[in-house]
């Protein structure tokens, strides 16, 4: 298990992101909007994965801007 | 509407996708700029919308309420973790070459072949229904669109347009996407009309959406208003879902999403063997997740729209097609129908193309390797490629047919992603877990495969009605634990839900504990290795100590530079420390690491202690100023973090130092020996490039050749299909290039047609392996005509001697075709020449023969060469006495030396000879000769006419002449006897008279005396002849007797000398060869002729001294003689007249060693200019009628030139006279004397 903890080692934005769409997609997160219904549902659920979008874009935007050159020419080649 | 119309914008909108795919892989023009950009990495992902997303997604939303959401939630939590696991998946691709997620799972569990094949199985059960459910939507949404129309008539395409779609989609995805056997080449056509049919996909539902949503709804606000929202069936459409499953369902969905989006096999395509670099990934990360959103955006109001509109709610994956139908937009629902025709072949092409690769990599290719007679077929790997892709197609294609409606597959979606499901555990322990074993995966894949079997599409089946339901309400075997849809007993889950929850559970369960159960092999355990190294390098590096840029030079420099300068001048000191930040590569940094401020520092010290001592210069340098302590702590943390971001201990790190020492000291050794092994890799690199370098040339030459040859050139493959010609063989066949040739017609037979037989000929030939050489056959040329070529050919033959090319040479010989086809009427028009002068020949040899039988001639031919006899004539043998063969044989007296074949070289006429016959007797003859070719050998006819008769003749004509010319000088030499016999007469007369009396006085003197004697008167008697002698008159008498006894003996002797002339000139020895006087030949000519002359003419004899003698005949030169004076006083005759004045006559010889040359002139009236041609010609005459028989000059020529071979000239001028001049040899050849 430590080799899977090292995976993610530099990565707590994606991790944060990850889990923290998962529970606001998830039950119980999700029954809040759910009991209203109708456009409060509908409303969560896109506003919240637009955000989730624009978490991911801030955060590829800074991965892409911690590539190091080394990686970039790899990435290249 | 009309279905053609819809058939018409289906053909160009797939013409507008061969247009991308063709310019992106061409990368030109817009679509290669467009298929270069990162966003077609982010489109391509679209590929996830298949035709479920695009019409489903309405009806699932109408059906089941927002749950359709999670499936593009799901991926988008998975996204979140992409440039962790996806990057590592790229760059594991790039390294191990993966080609699709069997290979992939299969590679990371020691290469295993079964692995590769469960995963393969899973996925082609998995997706085959998808296929078939994204083709239904086509045919589906095409039937709708189209029997809305009413446009019956043309049921036809209705009913044609699966299969040609599923042809179209064929040829695509084998043109694009497996034209080339490396399946991880990236198919950028592909690609790009992926990417283009995602925006289609796109732009049709949002069109459709806000046509649905603006236009006919009146906004957002209005859709979500309660007159919307009261709808009975809108109820349903703005909830989670049902009951209390609503939840747990969705946790499903968003699971199967996650899992969806990374190990459906089209998906795995795109995203990881499509990936060009993992940088694309970031921006997809986002870009996907919002097309997501936006595609999904309208689906919400399209569905409340659709139930407000009346629409049953069964029918709401029609929603989006629909609703324009109903409202009269036929541009929207075209519109729609091809976006949703972009959705559905998007995802059959990416994957049919992968499921290809996966069937014929981890299925056919195992399969071959173990059925030996099957070994073969791994040669035609690419055309297993293009089997697959056609079988998977075809099968969808199907598997549509037969389905149809049924429960089975219209769920297949989510039924599809429960299958790919089972691969998350193997694929993502691949990429976390180290220990994951073969064992482990392979138990898992199976045992959750199996599970999805019977708890997902089994039961899926059973409700199709396929067969009977009841063991999924009682179990099978009435085992109600093992009932599929409530597995041990488990009656809370949903379906979906149950099936999922127990299929990962023992998948993910039995990959876990077989994997720590099992140890992994040395290979597995190698190539995890290197999976989770490279995750490690996947790792973006998070900064640390070791690279927080804290430390300021500007500061440092301050503290060093007093340092230095306590040892140096300031300009050295500042020397030092800009080498030493040059020597580190920090020269226009403002900030630095603790690191490099480290290494900063001791290239300073070092610099340092070589002036002052290392002891010295670390005491220096290290003073608080220069290195304070809380730096050096942040050192030590620094290297501490290095540590920690090794992962090992001091301890390990120790003996990890040494291992690395003892390694590099290895990896030196073995670094020489790849030096050496360079510097041979160089020698031989360089022999190859020398080699390769006179290959290229002898290709060039070969190629030059090719190309400048002016025979045609071609390979074909065996059917005759053209694979190669050269520029000669477009050229003969008509076309400007080879390319045109090849693009035109391709297929060398359709060349050959004209003579179908004949082309089969050749090619069976070439099929049984023979060589086929100088085959002539006509061809077609590009302008229609027919030319006839020569081809010669030969079979190349794979290694079981099948036919697999043919090459050849064409040469164009229609002109020589043409030469000969002329030659050949030439040749029977000559033939029917030859037919008919042979006809002619022979007659004309009859002919000849007859007219050489029936001539009175002898003919001889002999041989130019050899003078042989060759052939005669009967009249040869008359007159000759020699029987043909003998002559033939050259026999008897008949020899060559022959007189007839005497000057023989040259054509010569009427030349006469004597010939001696064999029974010794002599012939006069005549000679032609004639060069002939005759018998083919050059040959002389000798014609010989027997000339005796004509001999006699001109004897007698000669005779006749000669006594004419007497008989003309007959009067004269009478004339000239008589004159001489006249006086001669008058004095014997005289003589007699005066003898009469002399002898009376000599009677009286006889008298006297006897008188006296007697004694007798004398006187008397004296008297008496005194007066006698006085009578007598004695005195005259002795004068005039002697002058008469004198003048009488000349006459005698002029009678004599003019009989003797008359005498030698008419003898007949004259005419034998002898001795001749010419002088005296013209002496007694000109005596002759005397009285022909004397009266007009004086002669004028001068004759040479020298007397000359020749050889000759008297006779006839004689005659010649005397025709020349007597034609000289007639012609002074002519001319005087009776004037009785006289010309000139001269006759004057000279004489040198060879010749004697006779002149006879005279001053006569000479001969007109226009006669004197003629004067030799028999019977010409310029003389008056009967004065000439125009025979004398004529026979004076022959005489001359043939008898005696002299010359004969005459010089005329009309008026003053004529010379004849003649030349004779002084000697005749003995041969003649023949």
């Amino acid at each position: 298990m430590e080799k899977i903890s090292n995976t993610w080692k530099g990565k707590p934005a994606a991790l944060f992101l990850f889990l923290a769409c998962f529970f606001l997609f998830s039950w119980p997160l999700l029954s809040i909007p759910s009991e209203s219904g109708g456009i409060v549902l509908i409303s969560y659920l896109f506003l919240l994965w637009l955000l989730v979008i624009l978490g991911l874009c801030h955060y590829c935007r800074n991965e892409a801007g911690n590539l190091t050159e080394i990686q970039r020419d790899e990435d290249h080649s | 509407m009309n279905p053609f119309i819809i058939f018409l914008v289906v053909i160009i909108y797939i013409g507008f996708l061969f247009y991308i795919a063709y310019t992106a892989e061409k990368e030109t023009g817009i679509a290669g700029k467009f298929a270069r950009s990162p966003i077609v990495y982010s489109l391509s992902l679209a590929v996830y919308c298949t035709s479920w997303t695009f019409y489903g997604s309405v009806g699932k939303a109408a059906s089941s309420g927002l749950s359709f959401l999670a499936v593009y939630i799901g991926p988008t939590l998975m996204i979140c973790l992409w440039w962790i696991l996806l990057r590592r998946m790229v760059l594991i691709k790039d390294k191990y070459r993966i080609t699709s997620i069997a290979d992939f799972i299969s590679a990371r569990y020691g290469k295993s072949q079964v692995l590769a094949g469960v995963v393969t199985l899973i996925a082609l059960v998995g997706n085959m229904p998808y296929i078939a459910l994204q083709m239904k939507a086509i045919k589906s949404s095409f039937s709708l669109i189209t029997t809305t129309s009413g446009a019956s008539s043309s049921t036809w395409i209705i009913d044609h347009f699966g299969p040609f779609i599923v042809i179209i989609m064929t040829f695509f995805t084998i043109l694009f996407g497996a034209r080339k056997l490396d399946p991880t080449e990236r198919h950028r056509g592909m690609i790009a009309a992926v990417a283009m049919e995602s925006v289609v996909k796109l732009f049709a539902f949002l069109a459709c959406g806000i046509y649905v949503t603006y236009f006919l709804a009146g906004g957002f606000s209005e859709i979500f208003s309660p007159t919307f929202l009261n709808h009975p069936g809108a109820a349903t459409v703005i909830k989670l879902g049902d009951g209390n499953n609503a939840y747990v369902t969705w946790t499903t969905l968003i699971i199967l999403g996650m899992s969806a989006i990374m190990f459906l096999p089209r998906q795995f395509h795109v995203a990881v063997i499509e990936n060009s670099s993992p940088r694309n990934i970031l921006p997809a990360m986002w870009q996907f997740p919002l097309y997501m959103v936006m595609i999904n955006i309208f689906v919400v109001p399209i569905a409340l729209f659709g139930i407000n509109a009346g629409i049953p709610v069964q029918q709401a994956d029609t929603y989006v097609l629909s609703i324009p139908i109903s409202h009269g937009n036929m541009w929207m629902a075209l519109l729609v129908f091809i976006g949703g025709f972009a959705a559905a072949t998007g995802m059959i092409m990416i994957a049919a193309m992968t499921m290809s690769t996966m069937v014929v990599n981890h299925l056919c290719l195992p399969l071959f390797n173990i059925l030996q007679p099957l070994a073969g077929m791994r040669r035609h790997l690419l055309r297993w490629h293009w089997i697959g892709i056609i079988a998977i197609l075809s099968g969808g294609y199907w598997t549509e047919t037969k389905l149809g409606e049924s429960y089975a597959l219209v769920n297949m979606g989510l039924i599809s992603f429960a299958a790919v499901l089972q691969f998350a555990p193997a694929a993502i322990g691949a990429l976390l877990w180290q220990k994951g074993s073969k064992a482990g995966a392979l138990a898992g894949l199976i045992t959750g495969f199996a599970l999805w079997f019977y708890t997902l599409l089994l039961p899926a089946f059973a409700k199709s009605g396929w067969f009977d339901s009841s063991f999924l309400d009682k179990g099978p075997w009435g085992i109600s634990i093992l009932r599929p849809e409530h597995l041990f007993g488990m009656n809370t889950l949903p379906a979906l839900s149950h099936a999922v929850f127990w299929s990962l559970l023992f998948n993910l369960g039995l990959f876990v504990l077989i994997s720590c159960l099992f140890r992994q092999s040395e290979e597995e355990h190698r190539i995890a290795q290197d999976f989770h190294s490279l995750s490690e390098k996947a790792q973006a590096p998070t900064r640390s100590l070791s690279e927080d840029k804290s430390i300021s030079i500007a500061d440092k420099h301050v503290a060093l530079l007093e340092v230095l300068n306590e040892y140096f001048p300031p300009e050295k000191s500042m020397e030092i420390l800009n080498q030493s930040l040059a020597r580190r590569s920090l020269l226009g940094q403002k900030n630095i690491s603790i690191i490099d401020f480290s290494e900063y520092h001791r290239s300073i010290e070092n610099i340092l202690a070589g002036s002052i001592g290392s002891a010295m210069a670390h005491r220096a340098l290290n003073r608080d100023v220069v290195f304070p302590r809380k730096e050096k702590l942040l050192l030590s943390k620094a290297y501490a973090d290095i540590l920690s971001r090794l992962n090992v201990s001091p301890q390990e790190l120790s003996e990890k130092i040494n291992f690395y020492r003892e390694r590099e000291e290895l990896l030196m050794t073995h670094s020489k020996e790849l030096e050496k092994r360079i510097v041979e890799k160089e020698q031989e690199i360089e022999a190859r490039t020398q080699a390769e370098r006179a290959l290229q040339e002898a290709e060039l030459q070969y190629r030059s050749i090719f190309d400048n040859a002016l025979e045609g050139i071609f390979q074909t493959s065996a059917d005759g299909r053209l694979l190669t010609v050269n520029p000669a063989m477009a050229t003969i066949l008509g076309y400007d290039s080879p390319e045109t040739l090849m693009r035109e017609v391709p297929d060398i037979r359709v060349h050959m047609q004209t003579n179908p037989g004949r082309r089969d000929t050749f090619f069976r030939r070439l099929l049984t392996g023979k060589q086929v050489n100088n085959f002539e056959i006509q061809v077609t040329h590009a302008n229609g005509k027919i030319l006839w070529i020569s081809l010669n050919a030969r079979p190349i033959l794979d290694d079981q001697g099948k036919l697999t090319k043919i090459e050849g040479i064409a040469e164009d010989i229609s002109k020589r075709k043409e030469a000969e086809d002329k030659l050949k009427r030439y040749h029977e028009e000559l033939e029917e020449t030859v037919r008919l002068r042979t006809a002619e020949v022979l007659e004309n040899q009859t002919f000849l023969q007859e007219l050489l039988e029936g001539i009175q001639a002898a003919v001889i031919v002999v041989q130019q060469e050899s003078i042989a006899v060759m052939d005669c004539n009967s009249i040869t043998e008359q007159l000759l006495g020699y029987d043909k063969k003998a002559l033939m044989a050259a026999e008897g007296s008949f020899e060559k030396d022959s007189v007839l074949f005497a000057d023989l070289g040259e054509k010569s006429l009427n030349k006469e000879f004597v010939v001696e016959c064999r029974d010794g007797g002599t012939i006069p003859v005549l000679r032609n000769v004639l060069p002939v070719i005759y018998k083919g050998v050059p040959a002389y006819a000798i014609i010989l006419f027997d000339i005796s008769e004509r001999k006699a003749l001109e004897l007698q004509v000669n005779m006749a002449q000669k006594l004419q010319s007497i008989g003309q000088l007959a009067a004269g030499i009478a004339h000239e006897i008589n004159t001489p016999i006249q006086y001669i007469g008058s004095n014997l007369s005289f003589l007699s008279e005066s003898f009469g009396q002399l002898l009376e006085v000599h009677k009286g003197y006889s008298e006297l005396m006897d008188r006296a004697k007697a004694g007798d008167d004398i006187s008397q008697a004296i008297e008496e002849v005194s007066r006698q002698v006085e009578t007598l008159d004695l005195e005259f008498l002795q004068e005039e007797i002697p002058h008469a006894v004198t003048e009488s003996l000349s006459g005698v002797d002029q009678v004599a000398s003019i009989v003797k002339a008359m005498k030698q000139f008419a003898h007949p020895e004259q005419d034998n060869l002898t001795t001749v006087d010419i002088n005296s030949a013209l002496q007694q000519t000109a005596a002759i002729s005397k009285n022909e002359w004397k009266y007009v003419a004086e002669l004028q004899m001068d004759l040479d001294n020298i007397n000359p003698v020749i050889d000759g005949y008297p006779g006839p030169l004689n005659q010649v003689f005397l025709n020349m004076m007597i034609n000289a006083a007639h012609a002074i005759q002519e001319k005087v007249g009776d004037s009785g004045r006289k010309g000139h006559m001269s006759v004057r010889t000279t004489s040198d060693d060879s010749s004697v040359i006779i002149s006879i002139a005279d001053t006569g009236c000479g001969i007109p200019a226009d006669k004197i041609q003629k004067i030799f010609d028999p019977f010409f005459t310029t003389k008056a009628v009967g004065k000439g028989t125009g025979q004398g000059l004529s026979i004076a020529y022959t005489i001359i030139t043939e008898k005696h071979k002299g010359t004969i000239e005459v010089e005329s001028e009309v008026g003053r006279g004529t010379t004849f001049t003649i030349r004779l040899p002084l000697h005749l050849q003995i041969t003649e004397k023949k």
